[in-house]
């Protein structure tokens, strides 16, 4: 790896990278792009290059350290998201309904696709998507939705899908929109409301997430992701 | 007397529908019904011979290719294109503003430039988006892809509505448009091409970095992952298109009109893929530009009958005795007011007079007529309103909330294109103007 390589990975403006990859952190969702930029510097920079843009771009987005923490290789967090795609589908295989708050495309393009019989109703957690190509990528099975009309696909056949960040003990942050959809109200509509857990450690930038105390109350089910 | 009224009234609804814009539906409207009003009741016109003044194969046709073109946009072809052209251009920029041009001009030549735009500038801003283009790399990507829209809509008979106008009226067949103008269609691409190519180099091109650019096309490639063509429309859509453009060839030897054979393959299309047509026709045509350019042909109807026409022609024909500056004048007229009313007035009012300066010279019919289809391209070329691809532009740039490598907002307007703009009008003017001067 030449040094020039490597320098290119710690001078590199994180601004330019935030705006390159924003479409795809709106469309893919966070964790999602934080696997296509890993992948992608990973085959131009490998692990030591990838590395080096973690310090550079911590502050701008942070789900992307979180993943070189790790320690896997982009083949290897792949696998570990597979198989955890596999457990949520045996866990949802029963429901007719699934509301999924928020898109992470890495779990999302397999488990609509290996669930055929479920009808998955999408709540996008940005409002710059555009909806046609979104839907193009997902099979007929797959809607997007409204906050709004979350409590008409309550049900015991419903269940309810999101994402957690940065759990600690109790509590966690969770995207803003997915406050909304899991109140009381919702709560007592579906009969599981499962979080996916996508960022295991304290991270003080999550700064456009809402925080969720005692968030055991709020899922009835977590999934560990990486 | 009358006909002088008549074009007065014609000249004020023009001048103010490009003025209001948001009123031009109420002000061709009204400016129609004043027109035929005159001419009923002061010019002696009968209604009935109004009407048939009223080309209504080209009114056929240009709904029937809107039918096409929506029907055609829902197999994806556009947006798969313009991922295929993102992939192929490896991030570069040059690369980028060579290939989305030609595609656009390839679109353009068969299908409604708008819906086409519509499909194909989304991708096209998302890669920019993803790159992080400069300013002036945005401004000319932009101005390149509107005229590549205007030279490929002049290109073939039913590319554009001044070819359409031609073609439905009988003043030229299919083929012989065909021959005449697709060559220069294509040289005059090319040139501006090579020379907005040279030109961006010599500005000092500068592509993105290669993390930036790798990452741009992989973001591209996993938004557009399973994005695939619809075959099922696809299909169907080409092998119609194909026994179109074969009756199109041969419609003068079977005795069927162009939008007969148009409203066939339409209609033939509208069996095959019957639920998505039937949206279609409810929801998607653009009965606006059918609407205007009836209340316009009904306009030019009233002061044909007039005479006013005629008048005009001979004046013309006075004052340049020679034939080939007439001709030129009469080129230069349709695109300077083309690119202050648009094609479809221009185009229309000056066809009759077209008609007369051929029948009363010396001319070669089918060299004016193609002239002046190239001269309306260079006018809709020459300012960002001329041609409703422009305006269309405009306002998916302003709304895409695209962004500058410096981070600024993107500006494409008026302003933004008319450098551009102008360059583009003289050298498709000259390059029509050379055109007659060679053939006449």
């Amino acid at each position: 790896m030449s040094e020039a390589t490597l320098a290119l990975m710690t001078n590199v403006d994180p601004r330019s990278i935030m705006r390159t990859i924003s479409p795809i952190i709106s469309e893919l969702g966070a964790f999602s792009a934080a696997l296509v930029l890993y992948d992608t510097v990973y085959r131009l920079a490998h692990q030591e290059g990838a590395s080096r843009l973690t310090e550079n771009l911590a502050e701008h987005f942070p789900l992307y350290g979180e993943i070189i923490e790790s320690g896997l290789s982009p083949a290897e967090a792949e696998q570990i998201i597979e198989d955890r795609t596999n457990r949520l589908i045996e866990e949802f295989k029963d429901f007719s309904s699934i509301v999924v708050v928020g898109i992470e495309s890495v779990i999302l393009d397999s488990l609509s696709r290996k669930l055929p019989g479920s009808r998955f109703y999408l709540i996008p957690h940005s409002e710059t998507i555009e909806e046609e190509r979104v839907l193009a990528n997902f099979p007929p099975n797959v809607h997007l939705i409204d906050v709004r009309e979350i409590m008409g696909l309550g049900g015991t056949r419903s269940a309810l899908l999101s994402y957690v960040f940065c759990q600690v003990q109790e509590d966690s942050f969770i995207y803003p929109v997915t406050f909304r959809a899991i109140g009381p109200d919702v709560r007592s509509s579906y009969n599981q409301i499962v979080g996916l857990n996508m960022l295991s450690s304290y991270n003080r930038y999550l700064g456009d997430m809402a925080p969720l105390y005692s968030t055991s109350q709020f899922f009835t089910n977590q999934f560990r992701i990486v | 007397m009358i006909g002088a009224v008549l074009i007065s009234v014609m000249i004020a609804t023009l001048i103010i529908q490009a003025l209001i814009p948001a009123r031009k539906m109420l002000v061709i409207f009204s400016g129609a019904t004043v027109t035929m009003t005159i001419a009923a009741t002061l010019g002696n016109q009968s209604i009935l011979n109004i009407y048939s003044g009223v080309p209504w194969d080209v009114l056929v046709i240009l709904l029937g290719l809107g039918i096409f073109s929506s029907l055609f946009a829902r197999s994806r072809l556009f947006s798969s294109l313009a991922v295929w052209c993102s992939r192929g251009s490896q991030g570069k920029y040059l690369l980028l503003l060579i290939m989305f041009s030609s595609i656009m001009f390839i679109l353009s030549c068969t299908l409604n430039n708008l819906t086409a735009l519509l499909l194909v500038l989304p991708v096209l801003l998302s890669i920019l988006k993803a790159l992080g283009a400069t300013q002036g790399f945005i401004a000319l990507c932009f101005s390149m892809l509107i005229v590549a829209c205007n030279l490929g809509g002049a290109a073939t008979p039913i590319g554009d509505f001044p070819a359409i106008l031609l073609m439905g009226t009988g003043s030229i067949s299919f083929v012989r448009y065909l021959i005449l103008a697709f060559p220069m269609c294509i040289l005059l691409f090319s040139a501006l091409l090579v020379l907005s190519a040279v030109y961006y180099t010599r500005k000092g091109k500068e592509d993105a970095a290669p993390l930036e650019r790798s990452l741009a096309l992989i973001s591209m490639a996993k938004l557009y992952r399973n994005f695939t063509i619809d075959k099922t429309i696809l299909y169907p859509g080409v092998g119609v298109f194909c026994i179109m453009f074969g009756l199109w060839i041969i419609a003068g030897r079977i005795g069927l009109s162009p939008g007969v054979i148009c409203f066939l393959g339409v209609g033939l299309l509208m069996v095959i893929k019957n639920e998505e047509a039937e949206d279609i026709v409810r929801r998607r045509i653009d009965f606006e530009s059918i609407l205007f350019l009836t209340a316009l042909f009904l306009m030019v109807s009233c002061m044909a009958a007039s005479g006013i026409l005629d008048y005009i022609a001979g004046l013309m024909s006075m004052y340049f005795t020679d034939t080939k500056i007439l001709v030129c004048a009469l080129m230069i007229c349709c695109g300077i007011s083309t690119a202050i009313f648009s094609a479809g007035p221009s185009m229309a009012t000056m066809l009759p007079i077209a008609q007369h300066i051929i029948l009363k010279g010396d001319v070669p019919g089918e060299t004016v007529y193609v002239g002046l289809a190239l001269s309306v391209c260079a006018g809709s070329s020459f300012l960002l309103t001329a041609a409703t691809a422009g305006p269309l532009a405009q306002s998916i740039v302003e709304k895409s909330g695209l962004t500058t490598r410096e981070g600024r907002s993107a500006k494409f307007d008026f302003m933004t294109f008319l450098p551009f703009g102008i360059f583009a009008y003289a050298i498709i003017q000259v390059g029509g103007l050379l055109f007659v001067l060679v053939r006449i």
